[in-house]
């Protein structure tokens, strides 16, 4: 079997995409805003930005291994768990999955503190996501839903992708030079 | 407790500018044109004088640093720039105070337009600079001052467990630090960085479960909210083999986490101090914290075993250097950033308060080939530091110091003159200080100005030499005496301000 062929193509990848960027962008940037009061107290624009780009950047990495664990998922599951209705499975699994994440993330709010029960039931927590994730596929208006917010969230593409690229000559050129 | 009275104090004031006049420590005496003295800088984050038993401290926790005092000069009364350490360090390492170079705010940097106000760059490159701070706050300043240090070791250096990732952005230090290590990746606080972040953090974790603790009986020392584990011997002997390997003559920055909360000494030096020993009750503070005295003097307890703990790790490295005839080649100035406090309802360093166990810090500086003692009254600041460095490496002191040559490393004795300490984390960075705390020493008497945090600035006044615990608030008192020292401060404090436009 030629395992290339179980590559969704870039008109699924796309939506999916967007989604993940929209949630791993979402969460920096809310940060990012939270702490930027302070830095402005003592930062300049320029190292304002610098910090701006290397999150850019870090997300963009971060929202390309994320794609790439759900296009890996979708071409090992046998089709009708996955593959089948991609887009929709892809888009709820990175809202949940990623969901679940930022959950233990705040937890995290000391470095005392660590969540060691929610982490060892995460693995459980995350099957128990899949199962819904197949399930979801197969009820039609929740595919529906999903498939519109996806194809919907496209339009942050336009906005994160130029901002991404834009960061990442931006870092390279503040490590280089 | 240590104590000299007025007369003693004017007395070996006199006896060390004397001792320094005909001493043969000036630069030059010492070395040819030819050969010049290493400079090591070794700094203990948080160590406050006033829990030294070298400086008189009831509880027996610097048998070492005594030892080393008898061939040294040991500066008895001098103050940090700030009372943390990002305005603390940049003091040293500047040669100015925090309203001149800017770092006052936590994780804040030198001015842009003083970067080369440094003491690195004045050194010049017959120099091998090399940095090394197990505390990130230093590392932004090393960042800005990339371009005249030869070697930056990393704050994991000699670490257990360590996940720096700003360490690995070579070419933008600064940058990498602040956008990995204080947000994307941060610890303390939820990781900016959902995927990677994450990760990040429980990989730490769960190395951390697995280190081995045998040695610690409260856990690996860390560096504070930083992810760096460490045991205390390891960094001592890290250093050690650091400067075997150094050529000379180098100008090293050492600057360790360890006294600096957590407190977690080894087996050997926890529960060293149940004793009976009950200091001084001081009233709260209202701008302090007002924590519990029973916590604090807690605290205190489990911070006097861990200064014991650093310095029988400071005799070992002592001694090592001597066997090896570094110190017949080399200045070796020990100190600290910035103090701790225990009293008045604060518990650590992060206040707005300025009491001298959060500025008295200790300095001891040891000549090549120095076998004396020599004690050193009168008033000293982390601003002198860099001309006296300088000056022993027989450079001139820039104009732009703030600071002056060290009585006895030949500077004078110059009791009236003012010292500074400056705590203003509530201010931007390019604007007046409106809300600040900032004590002057002159001679016997500090003074305490509060600003910008009531409706009314306030004062208060001490007489150091008769009140060394801070209790008898003299500024209602005698006016006399508050009047002139409270004129000289404003306007200093104006001056500096004046700089910055009022927004």
């Amino acid at each position: 079997m030629d395992i290339s062929s179980r590559i969704p193509s870039r008109d699924k990848l796309l939506p999916v995409y967007a989604v993940i960027v929209l949630m791993v962008y979402s969460w920096t940037i809310l940060w990012f805003y939270y702490k930027l009061p302070g830095w402005l107290g003592f930062l300049n624009v320029g190292e304002v930005f610098g910090i701006f780009a290397y999150s850019m950047t870090t997300n963009f990495l971060e929202s390309l291994a994320v794609l790439a664990g759900i296009t890996l998922l979708s071409m090992v599951l046998p089709r009708k768990w996955f593959s089948d209705a991609f887009v929709a499975r892809g888009a709820a699994l990175a809202i949940l999955g990623l969901g679940l994440m930022m959950y233990i993330a705040k937890q995290f709010e000391t470095k005392e503190y660590y969540p060691a029960e929610l982490i060892r039931w995460a693995p459980a927590i995350l099957v128990a996501i899949l199962a819904f994730v197949f399930l979801l596929g197969r009820v039609t208006l929740a595919r529906k839903g999903f498939e519109v917010f996806a194809d919907r969230a496209i339009i942050f593409l336009y906005i994160s992708i130029p901002i991404s690229l834009l960061s990442l000559i931006t870092v390279l050129i503040r490590v280089i030079v | 407790m240590l104590r000299p009275s007025r007369r003693d104090f004017l007395k070996l004031a006199g006896l060390a500018s004397g001792a320094a006049a005909l001493s043969g420590l000036a630069p030059g005496s010492t070395f040819g044109e030819t050969k010049l003295p290493n400079v090591i800088i070794l700094v203990f984050d948080a160590m406050s004088a006033r829990n030294l038993s070298l400086y008189g401290y009831k509880r027996q926790t610097t048998p070492n640093f005594e030892k080393f005092a008898q061939r040294a000069s040991l500066y008895h009364n001098h103050h940090s720039g700030g009372n943390y350490t990002s305005p603390g360090t940049a003091t040293l390492l500047t040669g100015t105070y925090p309203w001149t170079n800017r770092a006052f705010n936590i994780g804040g940097l030198i001015e842009r337009g003083r970067v080369d106000h440094n003491i690195f760059t004045a050194f010049g490159d017959e120099y091998h600079r090399l940095v090394y701070s197990q505390n990130l706050l230093p590392n932004y300043f090393f960042g800005q001052f990339d371009k005249d240090l030869e070697t930056i070791l990393p704050p994991s250096a000699f670490s257990v467990i360590a996940q720096v990732t700003g360490e690995k952005i070579g070419g933008d230090l600064e940058g990498g630090y602040r956008a990995y290590d204080n947000f994307l990746f941060q610890d303390g606080a939820p990781p900016a960085s959902v995927v990677f972040g994450l990760a990040d953090r429980i990989l730490l974790r769960s190395r951390e479960a697995r280190a081995n603790y045998e040695a610690y009986p409260r856990g690996l020392p860390r560096a504070g909210d930083h992810p760096i584990f460490f045991q205390l011997a390891d960094v001592f002997d890290g250093l050690n083999a650091t400067l075997e390997e150094l050529r000379s003559p180098y100008l090293a920055y050492l600057h360790l986490w360890a006294p600096h909360s957590p407190y977690k000494p080894t087996w050997e030096f926890d529960n060293k101090f149940l004793d009976n020993f009950r200091p001084e009750r001081k009233p709260d503070h209202r701008l302090g914290e007002h924590t519990l005295n029973s916590k604090i003097n807690g605290r205190r307890q489990n911070y006097d075993e861990y200064v014991a703990n650093v310095d029988a790790e400071f005799g070992r490295l002592v001694e090592s250097l001597e066997a090896r005839g570094v110190l017949d080649q080399s200045y070796l100035i020990v100190t600290s950033d910035h103090g701790e406090s225990f009293e008045r309802g604060v518990e650590g360093h992060v206040t707005k308060l300025l009491y001298e166990p959060l500025t008295h810090i200790p300095l001891m500086i040891s000549a090549p080939g120095q076998q004396d003692r020599r004690d050193i009254y009168s008033p000293t600041n982390h601003v002198d530091l860099l001309p006296t460095l300088l000056h022993l490496a027989g450079k001139p002191a820039p104009d732009w110091t703030e600071g002056r040559l060290l009585p006895g490393l030949g500077g004078s004795e110059d009791l009236e003159r003012p010292i500074f300490t400056i705590e203003a984390k509530a201010n931007r960075a390019y604007a007046p200080l409106t809300t600040a705390t900032v004590a002057m020493v002159r001679g016997a008497y500090k003074l305490i100005y509060y600003t910008g945090y009531e409706k009314e600035d306030t004062f208060e006044l001490y007489d150091l030499q008769n009140d060394y615990e801070e209790l008898n608030d003299l500024y209602v008192h005698q006016p006399a005496l508050a009047k002139p020292l409270e004129e000289e401060l404003i306007e200093t404090l104006n001056s500096a301000n004046a700089r910055y436009p009022k927004v």
